[in-house]
This record gives structure tokens, sequence and C-alpha cells, in this order.
């Protein structure tokens, strides 16, 4: 009963915020319901959730990946340039992104090897990578940038098509990598075992889970998912250079402790994770809606995630019983009778 | 050694939620004396110890330092009373000199910056007169355990202790490096220090103490000069009565079923251990913590790798994969559950399935209903309260946490299950059920080990009982003949001469 | 005698300094002019200064990437009150108040809330960096209005005395007050502590807490006063002010050994550190390779410095291991002996 409860009080938090956000944009600008911005709305949150996806199986094993973004820039300017060179095919293509999800995993498994085997911190090894793969990308293009120009090619079409001709690519791209990490994470022994790994390492050891190589494999899938949010975002732009999503680190970091992830490891779910995809895309566009200069969106992102880490904590210690433990003593004797 | 007294304590009383852990405790430690307290976990030594330090309030009662009456209310107070302890994790800090830790928090100021010379000197003079082989402009992390150990006492004796309260120092030394430790303590006892000793080896006591004082059931049951007692007088006080056997079970051994373990070694905790577990019954290993116990069950399940010697079920080697050797029936219940054995924020539900989906799945997909009905059954099985399914294992009580663990091995039917330490924290009524449940699956023909330091476990639940001591077995207990005064004198490398069965 | 890791560590940094600046000398023109000299010494003393300041919170055990936001906010008032004609020391203790306070919040949120250092860090960082947009000048449009600084005196911070610029003298001064205060003093005592062994810090009486806070608040002070230096050279204050700074910093103290979960390194590590990576860049541009292959540089010597850091700790582990080894072999053979004895 308990339980359920607090189930209801989160989506009743999420339903109040998201209210709450909807107001503002009511009374502050209509034009931010227009089907237009709707459409801007549900393409950045694509992006972000696609990548968020990835990142949140690599926070539920306690790891992070501030690498994302350059990831996705490297990777794309890998696929778009080799395929740019070699014919504008779609055989051009599939090599490009075969490189590139080849670039892919041996990002994510240099970042689970430091992390898991190393021991060393991710976020400063993540960091490290990403300033050397923005340098590579920087430098593979020579600091400009890269169009995409063949729109017969497939790479074009990947999100300049429209599902049933209504549901834009990059949406239908998002939803599927939310539910197969979803089903993932709810219904094969894979996503029993990283919430395992996530929440103690040395039990998980001790049950028969090999928990670093699982902490590698979850760094992979990240990097997999960026490359993949970066190939939708080049084929959606046209364009790609080092400076592709740059920053949207932060977003997904911001979406994933929105949606009750931890870095430390073995809380969050995937409803948790759209919906901050969600609040990330909409509090993106309000600023550029309200009229606020775009300096400060990192400010208001900055101050979301410092609020949502310590709303996480405050939880998380409640709920370990390591505030007020009176009251909890309190809750837990008529339990034992019961 | 003189007759005044140091410490007095008077009808010390103490609970917690209601329960009495101390009864009037009476403790009189003399100048200049190496004083020993004994007893069995739950006796009561630990939470007198912090009363006396100032780590827990008591309810009840008196204490004297010196004749005078103080009042101790936290560490500080202790402190300033001349009380010092050393604990068994050190507290000393790994990037800073011996100096630097034995005046930090109170270091000598000159002109607002920290005298290093004068301190220096003060060390210098300490370790001079003890006598210790410490250099003070040493960095902790670069020094040996027992250097650290000195460094601790150093810096208890910095801060003018007049009783130096050690609790288990020797756990983590080895022998050359206990007697050094020996050594220091009685040059203590000559400049006039006294020491209260807390320790479960009896060879120590007779080593190097004055005087003991036993302790059973939160109150003190004797106190005798330790150089002339007996060993089992002290360990019969220590036991009280000993329980009458309810009963020899006769369990239905099959010879055909067994873990053979053949000459063993691992570094220096384990030198050419050989033993046979065989199927229906419960072995149980006693020792001291140190003596190697976890780390001998660790490579029969497979977690520790790098040993030396051979392990086999039933002729067959058995895999250094903890994943295989699971998939072959094994289970293990880990010496402390809250690091090793389960996952805090997850569900009962998550905490019982999460070893059996070779099970309840099928292509790497869980079978949900199959995995909900799996711990259902388990939980009602094994009465895990809440029986709520959903509920993050953290909000358990520990009783119940254990129970969930054992569960989780239990409801696959597991044939070679190690236990380590499985009751530790459980309440008396859980404690009952989960022996319950472990007879029964001795009674289906598994193998089961278990890791205990509760003596009264050891001799009552296991059909057998093997003593580890120093790394190899010291003594074999058959058919139930284990009591629990045999059992401790030979965790302590005390033999009953007549024989190594008995 | 025996030379001690710490200054192995500095060794280390220091040969890698003089042997990459003799190949930079030998194969380019240029290296070793004078300007260029005077060139890589100020850029070096902007990180240093940073540097300085991050080596605190690393010594205590924590992490602050919100250094460039600090710039950014601070360096923007030091422009607002400079423009205004405010006599420079008032305008550099007016940032170095605003700096300190911003360093101060870092600690507190972190020490009150039981937040992770790294991720308030990186969140308050660009907090920081939109205060610092709240404070920029603005036409009445709202647009962003860049000013250019003609206070003489404040002016004065970004020119050079005998060819050393004053940042430099800032830099080496601040570095040596620092390295005093963690080496000789009571407080630096304590940040080791904290950072080493939290708990047993405590348990001796240490007051981790308010360490970790003053060390957060040093940093932020620290920020401040690169960035007052950084906006009168530069006679402008701008928004990207400091951007990136936050991890360069990191990573130019982990290279000098400050290392990272604490109790290890020094500011003469941090200078060195900052050096290092400032004579690297120099020295790639005089080769004519663009800033792309100085990302790929940087990114990669902070991979090595931290990978081989955790080897270095591997190693003295093993030789630590092997040495309680030989005393248990050697305590084996006593008491074989003794056994044989009584016999």
């Amino acid at each position: 009963m308990k339980n359920k409860n607090i189930f209801a009080n989160v989506w009743a938090q999420r339903a109040l915020i998201l209210a709450v956000l909807l107001i503002i944009m009511l009374i502050g600008n209509r034009s931010f319901f227009s089907l237009g911005n709707l459409r801007t709305i549900l393409m950045s949150i694509a992006i972000y959730g696609t990548m968020c996806c990835g990142m949140l199986l690599c926070m539920l094993t306690g790891g992070i990946d501030l690498a994302m973004g350059s990831t996705a820039a490297f990777t794309s300017v890998v696929c778009l340039w080799y395929y740019n060179g070699h014919g504008m095919t779609d055989g051009a293509f599939v090599v490009g992104l075969l490189l590139a999800i080849g670039c892919a995993v041996l990002v994510g498994i240099l970042h689970g090897v430091c992390d898991a085997y190393l021991l060393l911190p991710s976020f400063v090894v993540t960091l490290a990578t990403s300033k050397l793969l923005y340098g590579l990308a920087s430098a593979l293009l020579k600091g400009s940038f890269i169009h995409l120009t063949n729109t017969e090619g497939f790479f074009y079409k990947i999100a300049n098509t429209k599902l049933f001709g209504a549901v834009p690519m990059p949406i239908v791209i998002f939803l599927a990598a939310a539910l197969i990490v979803g089903l993932i994470l709810s219904l094969t022994v894979f996503g029993r075992r990283v919430y395992a790994v996530g929440a103690n390492r040395a039990a998980a050891e001790l049950v028969g889970i090999k928990s670093r190589i699982f902490r590698v494999g979850c760094y992979v899938i990240c990097s997999l998912s960026a490359c993949l949010g970066g190939i939708v975002l080049t084929s959606m732009n046209y364009i790609t250079s080092a400076t592709t999503a740059q920053g949207y680190e932060m977003m997904i970091m911001l979406a994933l402790v929105v949606g009750g992830a931890d870095i430390m490891g073995g809380y969050g779910d995937i409803a948790g994770a759209v919906f901050g995809a969600l609040l990330a895309g909409i509090v993106e566009n309000m600023i550029v809606m309200l009229n606020i200069n775009t300096n400060y969106s990192k400010a208001v992102q900055g101050v979301i995630i410092v609020l949502a880490v310590a709303f996480n904590v405050y939880n998380n210690r409640k709920s370990a019983g390591l505030i007020a433990p009176r009251k909890k003593r309190a809750a837990a004797a008529p339990k034992k009778e019961a | 050694m003189s007759e005044e007294l140091i410490l007095r304590t008077e009808n010390i009383c103490k609970s917690f939620n209601g329960i009495q852990v101390l009864k009037n405790v009476n403790l009189e430690i003399r100048k200049g004396e190496i004083h020993a307290l004994m007893g069995e976990n739950g006796a009561g030594k630990s939470t007198i110890i912090k009363i006396i330090t100032g780590v827990y309030t008591k309810d009840d009662g008196e204490i004297y330092i010196d004749g005078q009456h103080v009042v101790i209310d936290n560490r500080h107070d202790a402190a300033e009373a001349g009380i010092s302890v050393i604990y068994q994790e050190l507290s000393l800090v790994p990037e800073l000199t011996v100096t630097e830790n034995i005046f930090l928090g109170h270091e000598i100021m000159k002109r607002g910056l920290p005298d290093k010379k004068e301190m220096r000197r003060q060390v210098q003079a300490l370790i001079d007169r003890y006598g210790f082989l410490l250099r003070p402009d040493e960095v902790v992390a670069t020094m040996g355990m027992a250097q650290r150990q000195m460094c601790e006492i150093l810096k208890a004796l910095s801060t003018e202790a007049k009783l130096l309260i050690m609790d288990e120092p020797t756990t983590s030394l080895s022998a050359s490096e206990t007697e050094q430790l020996f050594v220091t303590m009685e040059g203590l006892r000559e400049k006039g220090t006294s020491i209260l000793y807390i320790s479960h080896r009896l060879e120590e006591i007779y080593r190097v103490t004055d005087r003991l004082t036993i302790m059973r059931n939160g109150e003190v049951v004797g106190v005798v000069d330790s150089r002339t007692v007996q060993a089992d007088t002290v360990t019969a006080m220590m036991i009280g009565h000993e329980l009458e056997k309810t009963g020899v079970r006769v369990p239905n051994v099959n010879h055909d079923h067994c873990i053979e373990v053949k000459d063993l070694s691992l570094g220096n905790l384990l030198h050419n251990v050989s033993f046979k577990a065989y199927g229906g019954e419960i072995l149980g290993i006693g020792g001291l913590v140190g003596s190697g116990r976890t780390e001998l069950v660790s490579c029969i399940y497979g977690a520790v790798k790098n040993y030396k010697g051979s392990i086999t079920l039933d002729g067959k080697p058995v895999s250094r994969s903890v994943a295989k050797n699971i998939r072959a029936g094994f289970g293990m219940v880990p010496e402390d559950r809250r690091t090793e054995g389960f996952f805090p924020q997850l569900s009962i539900l998550r905490n019982i399935v999460i070893s059996s989906y070779d099970r309840l799945s099928s292509l790497g997909f869980v079978r949900a209903g199959a995995e909900s009905g799996h711990a259902e059954k388990a939980i009602a099985d094994y009465d895990v309260r809440p029986a709520m399914k959903k509920l993050p294992l953290q909000n358990l009580s520990g009783g119940n946490q254990q129970k969930v663990i054992l569960a989780r091995w239990l409801s696959r039917d597991v044939d070679v299950l190690i236990l380590d330490e499985p009751t530790v924290g459980v309440d008396v009524g859980v404690k009952a059920e989960l022996y319950v449940y472990m007879r029964r699956l001795a009674d289906k023909g598994a193998i089961i080990i278990m890791v205990s330091s509760d003596l009264a476990e050891l001799t009552e639940v296991s059909d057998r009982v093997l003593v580890l001591h120093g790394g190899t077995f010291f003594q074999e207990f058959r058919d139930h003949k284990a009591t629990q005064q045999a059992v401790l004198l030979a965790s302590s490398g005390v033999a009953a001469k007549e024989g190594e069965v008995l | 005698m025996k030379i001690s890791q710490k200054i192995t560590r500095k060794l280390i940094t220091l040969a890698l300094i003089v042997i990459l600046s003799a190949i930079f000398a030998a194969t380019t023109s240029s290296f070793l002019k004078l300007i260029n000299i005077q060139e890589i010494l100020r850029v070096a003393a902007y990180t240093g200064i940073i540097c300085v300041g991050v080596s605190f919170v690393l010594i205590s055990g924590g992490i602050d990437l919100s250094s460039g936001g600090i710039i950014c906010f601070t360096g923007i008032i030091c422009c607002r009150l400079a423009v205004l004609g405010l006599p420079w020391p008032l305008v550099v203790l007016a940032a170095v108040v605003v700096g300190a306070a911003c360093g101060f919040l870092n600690g507190w949120l972190i020490t009150r809330f039981y937040l992770n250092d790294f991720i308030t860090t990186l969140a308050t960082g660009f907090v920081f960096s939109g205060f610092g947009l709240l404070a920029i000048a603005k036409e009445p449009s709202g647009t962003v209005m860049s000013q250019t600084i003609r206070n003489r005196g404040f002016l004065m911070l970004g020119k050079h005395v005998g060819g050393f610029y004053y940042i430099v003298i800032a830099w080496v001064v601040l570095t040596l007050i620092a390295w005093f205060v963690q080496t000789r003093t009571r407080y630096g005592l304590h940040t080791c502590a904290t950072g080493s062994n939290a708990k047993s810090s405590e348990m001796s009486g240490v007051n981790v807490r308010r360490m970790k806070v003053m060390n957060f608040t040093i940093c932020g002070a620290c920020c401040a006063i690169g960035a007052a230096f950084t906006v009168a050279y530069q006679q402008t204050a701008y928004l990207s002010l400091g951007s990136g700074m936050g991890f360069d910093a990191v990573a130019a103290c982990v290279v000098g050994g400050v290392m990272l979960g604490g109790g290890k390194g020094d500011a003469i590590g941090a200078f060195l550190g900052a050096v290092f990576m400032t004579i690297v860049t120099n020295g790639m541009r005089k080769y004519g390779l663009d800033t792309s292959w100085q990302y790929v540089f940087e990114g990669a010597v902070i991979l090595i410095a931290i990978m081989s850091d955790a080897g270095f700790a591997v190693v003295s582990a093993r030789r630590l291991k092997a040495i309680s080894e030989k005393n248990a072999n050697e305590e084996a053979l006593m008491e074989a002996q003794k056994g044989g004895g009584a016999q």
C-alpha cells in the first residue's frame, strides 16, 4: 500500500511540474503551443531521449558518460565524411555507419575499462575523451563543417521521412529506443542484472554476475546511443561538425536526474528518463519562446540539476533510513507485529 | 603493580530498545596492570567500552577514575579523564607522518604555525621512552600494520592517557608483529600505564595480561588472575552452563556425495587445508576472526580464485567461476550481508530471484509469472515479513534481510550451501527459523558448510565441527561431540590433549 | 638518501617540461624567443592561479569544475566596476569577495545536502555564468554590449614590469603562499588529512565539513584573482570568459601530481602542471598544428596522467605486499628455528 502511494506521488509530482510549465507558457507566449513549435520540441526531445536511453543504462550501473556529445559529433562526422567521400551512395552510408559504430564501441570500451578495471573516476575519464574526440572530429574536418547534400539517399531520409505520413522518423527512433531499453530493463535477465550491479557490485559478483563486464557493456551501449543520436541529428540538420551535439551531455544528465536516476547507480527507470527528456526539451524551448537570452538556458539547466540531485539524495537517504531515524523506527515497529 | 585502582565502574546499566544489555557491571582496573576483558559475542564487552569512552551514555551507575567520580558524556570527556581507545580499524591518516598523526587536531602552535620541531622532539621523546621502533617523520602509508598500531598507541599516550583500551588489536597482525605489540605493552606496564585488553584469544591472555574479567549476558561473571587460571575455567565461565544436547540427531549422511578439499593453500592465510564435507550433514567451521575461515569458503565457492590445491565435488573439480558453480547448485550467504549480501534498494522479489534466472527465463527474457511465483512462494515458505514482494530490502529488519538472502538459495534447492556467519545481527526467534530451514535442506541430502563465531550455533546446529587455527585445521569434532568449551579452546590453539578427533 | 614519492612525481613533471622545451626550442625558431616565453608565462599564469585554488579542493578530497563559471562572473564584475572608474584594489577586492561567495555556495551545497561534488560544481559553473550574464552591461534592448575598460589603474594589472607580467608575479606569489599554507600550517595539515581519510580526521578532532567549505571558498577567491588579471590584460570581459577552464585547471593539477581522491600533491605540483600544459599548447601551435590537435593532445595527456597514477598506486601497493610477505617468510623461518630448538 505504502509503495503504491510513493508511485502515485512521483507521477503526481511530475504532472504538477509539467502543469506549471504549461501554465507559464499559456501566460507567457501562446505560440509555444503552435504545431510548428510542438514539432520543434518533439524533435529536440527525440534526440535527447535517444541518447538518454543509453546513458540510463550507464548510470544504473553507477557510471557516467560526459563524452556523449563529443561521441555523437565524432561518429556522425566519421559517417558523413566517409559517405561524402565515397559517392554518397547508400552502400557508402552503410560502411560509414559501420565505421561510426566501430568508433563508438571503441570509445565505450575505453570508458568501461578505465572505470571498471582501472577504477579511474569516470567523469574525469569521459571529460578527457570528450576533449579528445572533439579534437579528432575537428581535425578530420580541419575545423569546418560538412554538409549532407544528397537528398535522395538513405542518410537524408533517416530524419526526413514520416512513418505513416505523420510521425517524424526521429521520434519513431526515440520511441523505439525507449521501448527497447524499457523492455530490456523490465523483461530481460540483462536488465535485472544491470540493477543488481548498480545496487551492490560485491553482492552481484557473489550471485555470479560479472559486474565489470556488465559495466563495460553499458558504456558501450551508451556510446552507441550517442552515435545513433549524432547520425539522426546530422540527417535532421543536413550538416555536422565537431560542435554537433555540444553540451548535450548536460541536457541528458538533467533529464536523467530529473527522472530520478542516481549517479551512484541502482535507481532510475525508463519512464523517468522519458519524462526527463520531455522536460529538458520543453525547458529549452521555453527559454527561446520567452525571449530569454539563450545564455541563461545553461544556468537554468544548472539550477534544475542541483535541485533534482538534492531532491534525489534526500529521497534516497530517507528511504535508506538515514534521515529521521526515529520516525522510521516508529513506522517499522507496527510492521513487525503485523 | 599496586592495588590502587585507576578505573572503577559501579553498577553500570544500559538498555537498547527495552532490552537490557548491561546489568550492574562493576569493572575494576588497577594502576599499571594489563587487564583482559573476555566474553562471547554479545556479552556486552563493546557496550561497556563504549560507555567508558563516551560513545554511549549509560542509563545508570557511576564511573570513578583515580578514585574521583567523573562524568563522561562524550569522547572528549573520556580523553580529558585520561582514557584512550585503540580501535580495530585504525584511525590514522595515511598521507601524514607519524608526528603529524599524533598531533592531528591538537597541534602545538608557535607564532600561529605548528611547531614542527617541538612536536617532533616530543614524539621522539615518547618513542625513546617506550622504546618503539618508529621514526617520527615516516609517512603512515608506507608503514606495516604493526608499526601503524604502535603509532596509534603513541597517539593515545601523547594525550597523557592513564588507561589504554585495546579492542582486539592483534586481528590484523602476524605472529611476530603480535609479539612486538606484547613487548610494547609490557613496556607500558612498567611505566605505570594501565591497559584494558579485549581479545578472544586465550593464548594472548596468558601471554600478556595480569588479571581477567569475564562477561556473560551483560554481567560480570568473574575476575580471575589470568596467569594461574585454567583455560577450561575461563571458557566455562564465558559459556555458562553447557546446554544439554537436545537429543542427538543422527543425520542421514551420504558419504558418496561430498566436497573434497585437498591441500588448499592461499597466500599466508591458509596452509595445506584438507577436509571433506558430506551430503546430508551440516559441517561447522569454527575458529577466530582472521583464522582464514572466510577465505576457505570463498575458495570453495569460486569467489577467490588464486588458491593452490584441489577442490572436487563427487570427484569432479569445482570451477573457479562463481557463475558456473551456481549453475552446478552452489549457493553462498556471505559474511557481511550489507556489503556483500543484498541489494539494498531493490525489492524483496528481485533480491530473491536474482540467482535463479537460469530457471526463470527463456532466451534471456524473464518469465514474469514464474519470477513472481517463485518469489511469492519463497516469501511464504521462509516467512519473510512484511510479505510485500515489492518492498525495498533496506526497509526490512536484519533477520528478515537474512531470511531473504537464505531464501535466494533455498528456493532454488541448492546442492551445496555455504553460510558465513549466518545469524549475525539476527534476533533469537528468526535464528531458530533459519536453523530449521538449514536442517530441512540437509535432510534433502545437500552439503552445508557453515562458518560461525557463535559457539552455541556451531555446536548445536552442526553435525560435525572443524576448527581452524593459524590457517590450518586444528581439531575435528565428530558426531555432535563438540562442546562450546572445547571449540573455544581449540580456536585459541589450546588443544584438548586426548587425540585430535574427539 | 631516499627521495620521497612527492618529490619524484614533481621531478618527472619537471623533466617532461625540460625535455619538451628542448625539443620545441631545437625544432622551431620562435619558441625560445623572449616574447614567446613571456607569452607562455602569461598564459600559464592564468591557468596556474586557478590551479592554486583547485589544488586546495583536490587535496581536501573534492573536485571543483565550476571555476570557469566563477571566472566568467567575477571577470564581468571586474569589468563593470572598472568601467565605473573604481580604484583597482576595490575592484579586485569586490571580485574576490564574490568569487569566495560562489565557492562558499559550492561547499555549503555539497556538505549540507550530501551532494556529489562533481555534478554539483558542473551545474553551479553554468549557474555562475548565468550570474555573469545578469551582471554584464546591456543595451536598453537587452543585447549584450561590449565594454572597453579605460580605467588606468585597473589596466595596470594587465601590464608587465621588467618583462614579467604582473599576473606572472601574482601567480608565483600565490603559489608560494599556497605551498606554504599547504605544507607548513595547521590549515594545510587538516586539508591533507581531510582528503586522505575524512573519517579518521574527524575522529581526531578535525572539522572536516568546515575544511571542505573553506577550500571551495579559497578556490572561488583564486578564480576571481585570475579573472581580474585576465580582464585587465584583455581590457574587456565577455560571456565565454573562462569557458572550459573548470576542467583544464583540474587536468593541469592532475598532471602535476595533485591526485584525484585527495591527500596527495601541493601547489608546486599544480604550478608545474600548468606550465606543462601551456608549453604543450604553445609548442604545438609553433608546429602549425591547429587547435583541434591541441584538444586531442590535452585529452590524451589527462588520460595518460590518471592512468599512470593508478598504475603507480598499484605498483606501490604491490611493493608493500611484497615487504609484508617477506616479513612473513622470515617469521616462518624464525618459527621453524624455534621449533627445532625446542626439540
